[in-house]
């Protein structure tokens, strides 16, 4: 399918979203992190979620993922109740969580050897995805003999090989330089375009959120305070990055945290 | 600014970095390992040499502390029962240690993988394991006879012991982020412990092994003192009813042989294991601070 054709308001399809959150709470003993949260995804969409450090984003990417279970709601995905994790919800970590055990090259193949693909196939994958996030070369090196920003990209290729459903992302280019950063964005803005994954994407950067996402969720203290849909037509270019559109939107954004939040900072 | 100072060591108000003095000391190249030989082979030399002149000077009786002469000569008049001493030991060590590690490792993995497991034996082997081993040598050798078997079985109980636990302790080390990450690839139960929790465990099960050796040396001394006729620790014995001191110090300095052997074997395989712990692959500094590489 030609990336142009996608013009289609992915936020609002009808039908059954292929992610829902609902009535979610969680606590850690009698801290409450957050409270009632509800969200629908549909089906290839890009949900950015913006908030101030410590207001539950990886919570929320942890109890989606069915690392553990929510004090209180439900979350499905295509209908299922999540009861744990499986590669229908790959996740790119925002703590480093490539194996250091593992080259590059096998970090990446590992969801398709778990899968018991023939070794040529998933090495020719594993290639692709390694040239890909820009490690081509490196195939042998080990997680230790990588920036932290490289190991970050290794991080996105795995989980990018499992083909999820729903692609979890922590801060994924939260580590690297402005440059690798964009480069990073487009070529997943590509991938992405082509292959129909819902993100739910996690970021500080509000301009990296408005370029990437269809729609932006702003968690407040304990729940969701805002819900911004981004109108920029897609394949997204480096113009949409600079327009003054995105740019005008980015300031309200930063506006309105600010007026809900008390220091007025995204952790940003 | 300072920083460049610092590097260039031109600096005259800041302490010279200790960085360079480390490097320095860490070279390579010819001149340090000399140096680095001299070193290592400068307190046993030491020892010798004291050893030597107290016995030159005869100030302690011949019984206490043999001349190294007279065990010079023990080992030109008994290398051949020596050499069948040492290997019937070595056998009876690496079969007892190759048994008790692996069934050690084993139920440790099963105990981190079954809550059923540990809810059935978990308790008993807590139980058991502080029992002193040795105190069980009469049983065993009531129960599987004099030869090779009891000393195997009480090697292989030692070892398997200290290995069970120290499995089961290491599992329970497993980072958990590289699990979740491998359960969102797909992984199952058993893939998570093939993937993950075997090759993150693989430092603690080398500790466990080095410990189990200490134990397994001792464990087969002990068994041969009372159920063998044959091995290094029966040896022992007999030298020492003969009062021959400078047997029983033999024997132990080829005790000490082996344990070195063995020991620096084992080093060998867990770097070989490790390709990718820093421990092994970074030579820095830091690796310097911190025990050296290996
Ligand atoms: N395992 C845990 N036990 C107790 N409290 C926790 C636990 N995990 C997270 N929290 C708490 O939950 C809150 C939200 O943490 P979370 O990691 O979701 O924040 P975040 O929004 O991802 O922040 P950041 O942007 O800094 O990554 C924090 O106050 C944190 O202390
Ligand atoms: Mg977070």
């Amino acid at each position: 399918m030609l990336a142009g054709e996608r013009i289609v308001d992915r936020t609002q399809q009808s039908g059954m979203p292929k992610l829902s959150v609902d009535g979610v709470s969680m606590a850690f003993g009698d801290h409450t992190v957050f409270k009632g949260i509800d969200l629908d995804v549909q089906a290839g969409e890009f949900l950015c979620l913006i908030g101030s450090s410590g207001c539950g984003k990886t919570t929320l990417l942890n109890l989606i993922a069915g690392f553990m279970p929510p004090t209180e709601g439900e979350i499905k995905v295509s209908g299922r109740v999540v009861h744990g994790p499986g590669p229908d919800r790959a996740m790119v970590f925002q703590d480093d969580a490539v194996f250091p055990w593992y080259t590059v090259l096998q970090n990446i193949e590992y969801g398709l050897k778990i899968r018991k693909l023939p070794k040529d196939e998933r090495r020719t994958q594993a290639r692709e995805l390694t040239e890909l996030v820009g490690l081509g070369g490196r195939e042998d090196y080990y997680p230790a003999q990588l920036s932290g920003g490289m190991r970050k990209r290794v991080d996105v290729a795995r989980a990018l090989s499992v083909q999820p459903e729903v692609l979890l992302m922590d801060e994924p280019f939260a580590a690297l330089d402005a440059i690798t950063k964009a480069r990073m964005q487009e070529e997943f803005l590509r991938m992405w375009e082509n292959r129909e994954t819902t993100v739910v994407f996690v970021t500080h950067d509000i301009e990296e959120a408005l370029f990437l996402g269809d729609r932006l969720i702003l968690m407040g203290e304990n729940s969701i305070v805002r819900e911004t849909k981004v109108p920029f037509e897609r394949p997204r270019t480096e113009e949409v990055r600079t327009s003054p559109e995105l740019q005008g939107m980015r300031r309200e954004v930063i506006e309105y945290n600010r007026s809900v939040t008390r220091d007025g900072e995204t952790g940003t | 600014m300072t920083a460049m100072d610092n590097r260039t060591g031109k600096s005259s108000a800041s302490p010279r970095p200790v960085r360079h003095q480390i490097v320095r000391a860490n070279a390579d190249g010819v001149a340090a390992r000399i140096r680095r030989w001299i070193l290592v082979l400068s307190v046993p030399l030491a020892f010798f040499a004291l050893w030597y002149a107290v016995a030159e000077a005869g100030i302690v009786g011949r019984i206490f502390i043999p001349h190294p002469e007279t065990i010079l000569e023990r080992v030109t008049l008994l290398w051949r029962e020596l050499l069948v001493a040492v290997w019937v030991s070595i056998q009876m060590v690496a079969m007892g240690a190759f048994i008790g590690s692996v069934a050690g490792i084993f139920i440790g993995l099963l105990f981190g993988f079954s809550r059923l497991a540990r809810e059935l034996f978990e308790l008993t082997l807590d139980t058991i394991r502080p029992v002193p081993i040795f105190a069980l040598i009469p049983l065993f050798v009531l129960w599987f006879g004099i030869g090779l078997m009891p000393q195997v079985a009480l090697v292989a109980l030692g070892v398997f012991l200290i290995l069970s636990f120290t499995t089961i302790e290491a599992v329970r080390n497993v980072p958990r982020i590289f699990v979740r990450a491998a359960l969102t690839c797909g992984a199952s139960r058993i893939d998570v412990y093939r993937t993950v929790v075997l090759p993150s465990i693989v430092p603690e099960i080398l500790l466990g092994v080095r410990f189990g050796l200490i134990a397994a040396w001792g464990l087969d001394v002990a068994a041969e003192f009372s159920s063998s006729s044959e091995g290094l620790g029966y040896f022992m014995i007999v030298r020492g009813q003969y009062l021959d001191t400078a047997g029983i110090v033999l024997s132990v300095l080829l005790f000490c042989g082996c344990a070195i052997i063995v020991d620096r074997a084992l080093r060998y395989i867990g770097r070989k294991c490790m390709p990718w712990n820093p421990r092994v692959t970074q030579q820095d500094f830091i690796t310097e601070l911190l025990g050296g590489r290996g």
